[in-house]
Formats: C-alpha cells, structure tokens, sequence
C-alpha cells in the first residue's frame, strides 16, 4: 500500500481527480460545461456520419416501400369510397330536413320528395327530370315547389321519372296574387328573362297597386295548384310593348335554373276542383280558362 | 519500439472508444431494449483497465467517465470519478495481484458493472419523486445492467485480440 501510495502512478491520479474536481467546480460555478462542449465538438462529426448510415440502413427497400404504396392506395380509395358516401348521406340529410320543414308548413298536402337526375341541356326554361314516376304516385300536372316556393308542374310522367316544366317556361299559365295589393293576375315565363331565373305576372289590372317587394301567391282557384303557394317577389312593373296593359316582373325566391332537391304534392285539397267563390274575389275570367286549359292538355 | 507500440496501442483504444461512444448514441443503430439501451463505455473502460498499466488505464476511465457522464447530464461527474478510481484500481490489481484471464474480467466487470448503474439509480433517480420507483429500476435498470453486460465477453476478446496481434507484429 506504501508503494502505491509513493508511486508516480498515484500522483498522477490524486492530479487527475484533482482536475475533475476543478473542472466540475468550474462548470457549477459558470454553468457552462467545457469539457461537454468540447467532446461534443470532437464526436460531431462522427456522429452525423454515424446518424446518416444508420437512417440510410434503416430506409425502407423497393419491395417494402411498393407494397405500402399499395397499401395506402388502397386505403385512400376506401377513404374516398366512405367521403363519396359521406356527402351523399348529407345531402340525404339535408333534402329530407327540407322535405320535413315543408311537411310542417303544409300539413294538408301530400307531398313526395324527388331529386333532379337530368336537365335537358336544349330546353332554354330549365325544364328538368326527377326520380320519381307513376309508381311513386306522380301524376301529370302535380305541381313541384321547394320550401321557398313554387317550381314548376309535371309535364309528363313514366314509370320511374317524370318530367318537370317550371314557371320560367312561357308554357307555365299560373293563376297567382299578390298578396299585399291582392291584384291577380297570370305568372307566365319569359324567353328574354328566364335565364336571369325571372318569371312575369301579366294580366295585371292597369290600375294596380302592385308595387317592388310584394309576394306573389297561387290563388288556387283552377284546382291545379293549391293556394297560397309561394311563387316569387316582384322585382319591377313595366308596360307590355304591344299593348297598353302592365305586367310584373317577379323573382322566384328559389333559383329554378339549379334547383337539386324539389318536392311534388301530389294531393291537396280541392285539386280537381275550381273554386266558384274565388274566382268572384280575384276576377279573374281569361286567367282561370288559360291555366286550366294548359293543365288539361297536359294531363 | 515498446514506445511506439504503447503510442498505437493508445490510439488503437481512442478510436475503439469514440467509436463505441457514437455507435451507443446513434439513432436506430443498437436495437432497445423496451426503450433501453446499454452503457457500452462501462465495458470498454473495464476491459481496456484489465489489460493496461494503471495510469493507461485511468486515463481511458477519465474519457469514458466523461462520455457517460456527458451522455446522461452534459456535465462531468459521477462517472468520470468512479471510473477514473476504478479504472485505476484495476489497473493497479491487473499488474500486481490477479492474473488477466477471461473469468476475472467478467466478474470485475460485472460487479463494477451493477455497482456502478446501481449506485448510479440510488443517485439520481431513487432520489427523486418518481412514483413506483422499484418498478422503474427493475423494467429500464436491470435492463440496462443485463443489456450492458451482453457486451462484456465480446468487448475483452476483442481487446485480447487486438492487444496479442499487436505484441506478435
């Protein structure tokens, strides 16, 4: 034990821990670690040299990184499978919340949901198909409205489709009212603003007090439409060109040109039947014939 | 020529520990062992220690210690003494009193293995707040001990190895 005590060696390790001791003291007093930063800046470089084969090793091979290629696409075709589905069960959800808010509104129709399948790109009125025919209960002449309003009617009918004419179309002859002034008159589409999605109210009285705003209703009085149906606002009166008589321009508040989810009633009450006592009320000779002339021939 | 073979020597076993020390921290490199990984420098400083002079031998304790220490904490400290007093002790022992064979370097290192992860858990973890405490050093120190130990055996021939090749050349 003496020799190791007077050996050089022990010297030498009383000296080294004396300067481990220093160096510890030294970095609680500053903080500052020079023995780490230095050995730190001696591996660096190694280690980034190491880091980078071991990442390089550990990198996926051709074979592992095709099949989960693989694996992902098919991953993400189910995932747009289910986001397909997704937006077709909201937009079920949201056509069905409609269906329900106007089955509310109008407890005494019988009404059948119907979505747009086809728009014939040639009819400049936005005539349109739905999913719904014969079998579903359609019959020609039910009239088609969404929840802010009147659409159009069912022109033709099949087994599984039927064919719908809005009231953009000049073949459109809806008795209708405003229902402020309670002037009547004929909603009537128009060539020159059925694609700005504007109908026109012709057959106004020329002393009518019409005016910009007012809402304009079915009257119900051919039978074909039930009353009190929504058709649109009016936008402007103006003169006809060819006679001195004044006619509406009324805006449908649903936009006819892209409606997607539309509702047919395809029961109310009085359909059929021309109501005698309106008719006294809302004057309206010429108008009532010209729409029950149009139902009829197309029924 | 002793002094030029003791140079080489010296370098040879500089490399093998900056080596051993990158390797242990290199990401993805060392497989872990439920999220441990092994104290390669314990060994190394042990298996160097057994072989060497005993100043030889405090010196390598001195860096290993001070990698160890700066791998856990970026401050020099428990490791760097223990090592440098042990590495130093065995050196010492190595010359005087035990013959280097393969049965005595592993239950040096074994022992200083444990004692020193042991006494290094009794410090720095037991010490603290730590909830379930035995659990801890039972599932990551033991593991870490086991899994240290794995390369005892590989790490002394190597260094037999390569100490007896050089003697021969």
């Amino acid at each position: 034990m003496k020799d190791l005590i007077s050996s050089k060696s022990f010297k030498k390790l009383i000296c080294v821990l004396l300067i481990i001791a220093v160096m510890i003291t030294i970095t609680a007093v500053s903080g500052r670690s020079v023995v780490s930063s230095l050995l730190s800046s001696l591996t660096l470089g190694l280690q980034e040299v190491s880091a980078a084969v071991s990442e390089e090793a550990n990198k996926k091979s051709y074979d592992e990184l095709l099949a989960e290629n693989e694996a992902l696409n098919q991953e993400v075709a189910e995932l747009r499978t289910q986001l397909v589905d997704y937006y077709d069960v909201k937009q079920e959800n949201a056509r069905l919340w409609r269906y329900y808010d106007l089955k509310r509104d109008y407890p005494q129709y019988e009404l059948l949901p119907a979505t747009v399948v086809r728009r014939d790109p040639n009819d400049d009125f936005y005539a349109f198909t739905i999913n719904q025919g014969k079998s579903d209960g359609v019959s020609v002449g039910d009239p088609v409205v969404t929840a802010k309003g009147l659409v159009g009617w069912v022109s033709a009918v099949d087994a599984s489709t039927s064919r719908v004419k809005t009231i953009l179309s000049p073949d459109a002859k809806v008795g209708a009212i405003d229902s402020v002034s309670r002037d009547s008159g004929i909603v009537t589409g128009s060539v020159s603003l059925a694609d700005k999605n504007l109908t026109t109210m012709t057959k106004i009285s020329a002393l009518n007090t019409m005016k910009q705003g007012d809402i304009i209703i079915t009257t119900g009085i051919s039978g074909l439409y039930p009353a009190s149906v929504i058709i649109g606002e009016v936008t402007e009166i103006r003169f006809d060109e060819y006679d001195t008589s004044k006619y509406a321009v009324i805006k449908p508040y649903e936009d006819i040109t892209s409606v997607i989810d539309v509702v047919i009633i395809t029961d109310f009450e009085g359909k059929g039947e021309i109501s005698e006592g309106s008719v006294e009320d809302i004057t309206l000779p010429a108008s009532s014939s010209a729409e029950e002339t149009t139902a009829t021939a197309g029924e | 020529m002793e002094g030029r073979f003791k140079f080489l020597r010296f370098v040879a076993y500089a490399i093998e520990v900056a080596v051993l020390y990158v390797l242990s921290g290199t990401p993805g490199f060392l497989p872990e062992i439920l999220g441990v990984k092994p104290l390669l420098l314990l060994p190394v400083a042990i298996t160097i220690a057994v072989f060497e002079s005993e100043v030889t031998a405090m010196i390598f304790g001195v860096i290993c210690g001070a990698l160890c220490d700066i791998g856990f904490s970026t401050d020099i400290g428990f490791y760097t003494i223990s090592l440098t007093l042990l590495c130093f002790a065995f050196g010492y022992c190595a010359r005087n009193f035990f013959v280097t064979n393969f049965v005595n370097a592993m239950v040096i290192g074994s022992v200083t293995t444990v004692a020193l992860i042991f006494i290094h858990f009794l410090i720095f973890t037991a010490g603290s707040d730590m909830p379930n405490l035995w659990g801890h050093f039972a599932r990551h120190y033991i593991i870490r001990i086991l899994y240290t130990l794995l390369f005892l055996p590989p790490l002394f021939w190597f260094n037999r190895l390569f100490r007896s090749s050089m003697v021969e050349a």
